[in-house]
């Protein structure tokens, strides 16, 4: 039983960490706390449903026109709400929820409120590793997050584009006086946040039913990730993700499953206590 | 015609004047000082050339063609690049990651070849290069500060008090290593507080006193001038 609490932790830590990751890349290069990202795993969850069975795409060609609308309207969030309060910080979170109603309820209006699926070839598929069972959706799940995450931790130190998002996440004044054109790197990091939690839609609505309001409380948990893993920092938030998705996943068996999201913030305010600069913070303002 | 043309330029912070038609010319090759103490908007005047602040009235020209309403990406293209006030590098990266944002405009072939070249030329940088920037002492981070700013190519560098905190034996550096760069041939316009290192790198200069020119001339001579005296010491502008 040990065993296959481990495996659901790391599972459902792999979503967290998905989420946390696009959460804290846009909170470190603009201090927002961007709670309009479940609004835009829905809205992705949505189009990869509707192009696979209404417009019959390939289903991985679905969920990467899903992904890349997910980039789009992420950017659309900054674009056209989040650019009028950067240097309004306690606007932010209210215009963040604001957001997050308007996408959730567009999804509402266009698709309705009944529950669909979106079912991948493997949807159906289990794989036995050592005596646990594993469903292939779990495990597409995990691959997900470990390669979005290799590929955003590559992005951001082995490229320009990378560099220049650390940089103005460090001292925007700084990089615009180096010639770093800051708009450019704010639309960047939301559209990479977007991609991200398109790939959190890919991963996470096989598992779950795809509904208007279906990452609302997840986006919880993706915060709680955020603060364990030191806000900005990309690594942190894999690892906060995998602790606090192991964290839930062993007390929904080991406590109750009704107290599995509870004990999440339980933990939560003991790294705040303890180490309120998180898990992994280090004393800089980074991302990466 | 001067590289850098400034001609009656001012700059209002709200119903604070910063600089009230401030003139000055830098030479292409030229080393050229600006004096003053805290507050006489130096630095103000470096920002407004960067086109990191609005300029109020006056035009700016780099090589006869107006610079005044530029971006500061466009600015940097043409070959300015400033080293700020207090180095303003990137703590938690890597020399070579603050010293290749330096030349975030140039594809990366580019930006190699002249990481290459800076790190023939301060030798000491290569052997750092992936030490985090924030790792370093005060003169230490200047001179990365200063690479960082030559990566961009500059025609001319703008320098804001690079010896600003630093020891004595940090500011014999510093002041090898801006002497590295004048036999380039790069321009130079250094804003200063430490006069005695302005005299010693530049030919020429200007005193900026309470955000108006208040006397021009050879550095030397107005480094015991009565202009420079009354800037530091609160005299009439």
């Amino acid at each position: 039983m040990l065993q296959q609490a481990l495996v659901n932790g790391v599972v459902l830590g792999a979503l967290f960490a998905l989420l946390g990751v696009g959460l804290t890349l846009v909170y470190g290069v603009m201090d927002v706390p961007n709670f309009a990202q479940a609004g835009v795993v829905t809205l992705g969850a949505y189009i990869m449903v509707t192009l696979h069975q209404a417009a019959h795409w390939p289903f991985f060609l679905a969920v990467a026109g899903g992904v890349v609308a997910a980039g789009l309207i992420s950017v659309a969030t900054e674009r056209f709400a989040y650019r009028f309060v950067r240097t309004r910080p306690l606007a932010a979170p209210a215009v963040a929820l604001g957001l997050l109603l308007i996408l959730d309820n567009s999804a509402l209006e266009l698709w309705g409120g009944d529950h669909v699926s979106l079912t991948p070839p493997y949807g159906a598929g289990l794989i036995q590793l050592g005596g646990m069972t594993v469903p292939a959706v779990g495990v597409a799940l995990v691959l997900t997050a470990a390669v979005s995450m290799l590929l955003l931790w590559l992005l951001l130190t082995r490229t320009g584009i990378g560099r220049a998002i650390r940089a103005v996440s460090q001292n925007p004044e700084a990089a615009a006086t180096l010639g770093i054109e800051l708009e450019r790197q704010y639309v960047t990091a939301f559209f990479i946040s977007g991609v991200l939690a398109g790939l959190a839609a890919f991963a996470y609505a096989p598992t779950y039913a795809v509904f208007p309001y279906m990452a609302d409380g997840v986006i919880f948990d993706g915060f709680v990730v955020v603060i364990l893993g030191g806000l900005g920092n990309v690594w942190g938030a894999a690892l906060g993700g995998i602790l606090l998705g192991l964290v839930e996943s062993l007390s929904a068996v080991y406590v109750s499953a009704a107290y599995q999201t509870a004990i999440g913030f339980v933990v939560l305010l003991l790294v705040i206590v303890l180490r309120p600069a998180g898990l992994f913070a280090t004393t800089a303002r980074r991302v990466a | 015609m001067a590289l850098l043309d400034i001609a009656g330029v001012s700059v209002r912070f709200g119903n604070v004047p910063a600089l009230r038609g401030v003139s000055l010319s830098v030479d292409a090759g030229e080393a050229v000082a600006v004096l003053g103490a805290n507050g006489a908007g130096k630095t103000t005047l470096l920002r407004a050339i960067m086109g990191r602040v609005p300029v109020e009235a006056g035009t700016l020209t780099l090589d006869g063609e107006a610079i005044g309403d530029m971006r500061t990406s466009g600015l940097v293209d043409r070959g300015l690049s400033l080293c700020p006030e207090g180095r303003q590098l990137f703590p938690a990266m890597s020399v070579e990651d603050n010293l290749l944002l330096g030349a975030n405009r140039a594809v990366i072939r580019v930006a190699r070849a002249r990481l290459a070249t800076i790190y023939e030329r301060f030798p000491w940088l290569r052997e750092r290069r992936s030490v985090l920037a924030g790792a370093f002492s005060g003169g230490e981070q200047q001179i990365v500060a200063i690479g960082r700013a030559l990566m961009a190519a500059p025609r001319l560098l703008l320098l804001d008090e690079p010896s600003s905190g630093l020891s004595p034996v940090a500011i014999a550096r510093v002041r090898e290593v801006l002497g590295q760069v004048r036999e380039t041939g790069t321009a130079i316009l250094l804003v200063e507080q430490n006069v005695q290192l302005a005299a010693a790198m530049t030919g020429r200069g200007y005193v900026l006193n309470r955000g108006v020119i208040a006397a021009s001339g050879e550095t030397a001579a107005l480094v015991d001038s009565e202009a420079l005296a009354d800037a530091y010491l609160g005299g009439a502008a």
